[in-house]
């Protein structure tokens, strides 16, 4: 299957500084990404070069492998995607001019117009809303509405700039699902500019990880959060701790590696001597009141809770065992267990549970 | 003081009559300036709007220079038209000067400046990403530039404003390049400013009173405007 939109030897640069350099990517109909990174590592503009809104120094830009300014102009182009920025950047006009604004470029007819402003207005819930002047409106009936003017052009490409930054959790929880259901019926290929781990995984099923202007990291979001490829995308994906160490000896694969003076197993290719990052999702380490050592876990360490933050139904715990780790334990655990602060305990955790990275 | 209260008993004789003399005048202050407006209007906007949008190397110091023509004294700008127009001059041969359209050329350069400068300042203060939200829902470049400026009405309505105001009430370019000729050239400030310094105050009051009036007349209307669309917002 031949990709929707695909970029090529994409270069942009701001004077001599190099503000992004993607060599390929391309993404199907119906997929969706979330694009993540620390803040100047290129989402942003990344996005920008999506939507040809961006003046590039070198590359090109395809969908569906017709080149964008040569077989297909930038505005015919443009006529096939839609971005949302984190500001809502709604006309000082009425709320249903507003949505209609891109359909009139579009020379549609009055009656279409109408009745298309009128359903994706009813999709977002602000059908009421269609006569008040933007300008009255609250956050989150604002960004509601600048989606509703996004995909009421039914694009073939979305593309989100952090639209929900603004909003409060619940309303953004609400536009979140309005959105998923809108965008999977649609097939709409999607882009979201995220720094939230929520909004990825309900919105994404691929992430792309940016830093300095270069994807450090791209793949189905599963696959991802199990192996970051660096502190960033370990932290976005919920690993708050890196542990760093040293490989001491590797044995077909299972590698000794030691971390602050205690020796952790793992799986990965990297030669003894080499220097490694270790991320190890908090779900997978386990905790116990009793030893388990004689269990299948390859690694057993005493430890001390320093601290335990509740999470709504879970809560999150850090262990000192000489390293720093953390654990997630539902609340009825922390009951059972009797866990708090300063009480000592036993983690265990899988040697395929910790993931590599060379340093 | 009597002469104040019988100034403004005769201005008020004057208005109420129609006294042909200031009306004529009245009328053609406000065809000058009027038409001056609307083409520094056109010109101010049409340029404003492209230096606002526009980023290009050395436009920090075309706005400086737009920002400094603001204040460009109206006489020096009579003086330059005087020499274009005059007989031996570059544009002598079209026989310009001492006429009105050479005031309506002299006030369009006097307000195109004040036009364009709160122009830039408008278009400089809308959401930067405004321009790329309007290109993304597949506007032409000159469909962003409209749906721009529709955005900045209302601080360009203040440019109309200060643009009409500045011109209406402007004497020295006018006298220079228009020669306050009776029932061709002279405009309400010429007038007034002749009245007073033949001392017939009445008249240079009626005047007077009467450019303030209009001046009053245009700029309730234009902030109307204005306030009808800041309670839209």
């Amino acid at each position: 299957m031949s990709a929707l939109i695909t970029i090529k030897d994409i270069l942009v640069k701001k004077g001599v500084r190099i503000i992004l350099d993607v060599p390929y990517l391309s993404a199907q109909r119906g997929e969706s990404f979330a694009i993540v990174g620390p803040n100047g590592a290129g989402k942003t503009t990344l996005l920008m070069c999506l939507s040809c809104l961006e003046r590039l120094a070198r590359g090109s830009l395809f969908l569906r492998e017709q080149q964008v300014g040569k077989e297909l102009s930038n505005l015919d182009f443009r006529k096939k995607t839609a971005v949302v920025f984190q500001q809502s950047l709604l006309f000082n006009t009425s709320v249903f001019d507003n949505v209609a604004y891109g359909l009139r470029l579009r020379n549609l007819s009055k009656q279409e117009i109408a009745s298309r402003v009128m359903d994706y207005l009813g999709y977002f819930n602000i059908g009421d809303l269609a006569k008040r002047s933007a300008r009255t409106l609250s956050g989150g009936e604002a960004q509601r509405v600048a989606l509703a003017r996004a995909l009421v052009l039914e694009p073939e490409v979305l593309l989100l700039d952090e639209p929900f930054a603004s909003l409060d959790a619940p309303t953004s929880e609400k536009i979140i699902t309005e959105l998923k259901s809108t965008v999977k019926k649609t097939s709409t290929t999607l882009f979201l500019v995220t720094h939230n781990r929520l909004e990825a995984l309900q919105l994404a099923n691929k992430l792309i990880a940016l830093e300095n202007g270069r994807i450090v990291q791209e793949g189905f979001l599963i696959d991802v959060f199990q192996k970051p490829a660096n502190d960033f995308v370990a932290s976005f994906a919920g690993i708050d701790v890196v542990l760093r160490g040293e490989v001491m000896e590797n044995h077909d694969g299972l590698l000794g590696v030691k971390i602050a003076n205690k020796r952790i197993e793992a799986v990965g290719p990297f030669d003894s001597g080499r220097r490694v990052a270790a991320f190890i999702r908090p779900e997978n380490v386990v905790l116990s009141i009793a030893d388990l050592s004689h269990i299948s876990a390859k690694n057993h360490f005493p430890a001390k809770i320093i601290d335990t933050v509740p999470f709504g139904h879970y809560h999150k715990v850090t262990l000192d065992c000489g390293f720093v780790i953390n654990s997630v334990v539902t609340n009825s655990t922390v009951t059972e267990l009797g866990l708090a602060i300063g009480k000592d305990i036993f983690v265990s955790f899988k040697a395929t549970a910790v993931h590599l990275v060379a340093e | 003081m009597d002469l104040l209260i019988s100034g403004f008993r005769e201005a008020i004789r004057l208005i109420f009559s129609f006294d042909s003399e200031v009306f004529s005048i009245t009328l053609l202050s406000l065809k000058i300036s009027g038409l001056a407006t609307l083409l520094s209007v056109f010109i101010g906007i049409s340029l404003g709007a492209a230096i606002g949008i526009t980023q290009f190397w050395g436009r920090r110091a075309i706005i400086s220079v737009v920002n400094t023509c603001m204040g460009f004294p109206p006489v020096v700008i009579g003086l330059f038209v005087t020499i274009f127009l005059w007989r031996s001059g570059p544009f002598g041969f079209l026989g310009l000067l001492y006429t009105p359209t050479a005031i309506v050329i002299a006030q369009t350069i006097i307000a195109t400046p004040i036009v364009m400068g709160i122009t830039v300042a408008a278009i400089n203060q809308l959401p930067e990403k405004l321009r790329l939200q309007a290109l993304a829902l597949g506007a032409t470049r000159l469909q962003t530039v409209w749906a721009l400026i529709k955005e900045a009405r209302l601080p360009l309505l203040a440019a109309i404003m200060a643009g009409f105001g500045g011109v209406i009430s402007e004497i020295g370019a006018s006298i220079m390049v228009g020669g306050n000729i009776k029932g061709h050239t002279r405009v309400l400030t010429t007038a007034t400013a002749m009245e007073t310094s033949r001392g017939n105050f009445e008249l240079a009051i009626a005047l007077g009173i009467i450019l303030l009036l209009l001046m009053l007349l245009v700029n309730t209307i234009l902030t109307s405007i204005q306030m009808k669309g800041q309670t839209q917002r």
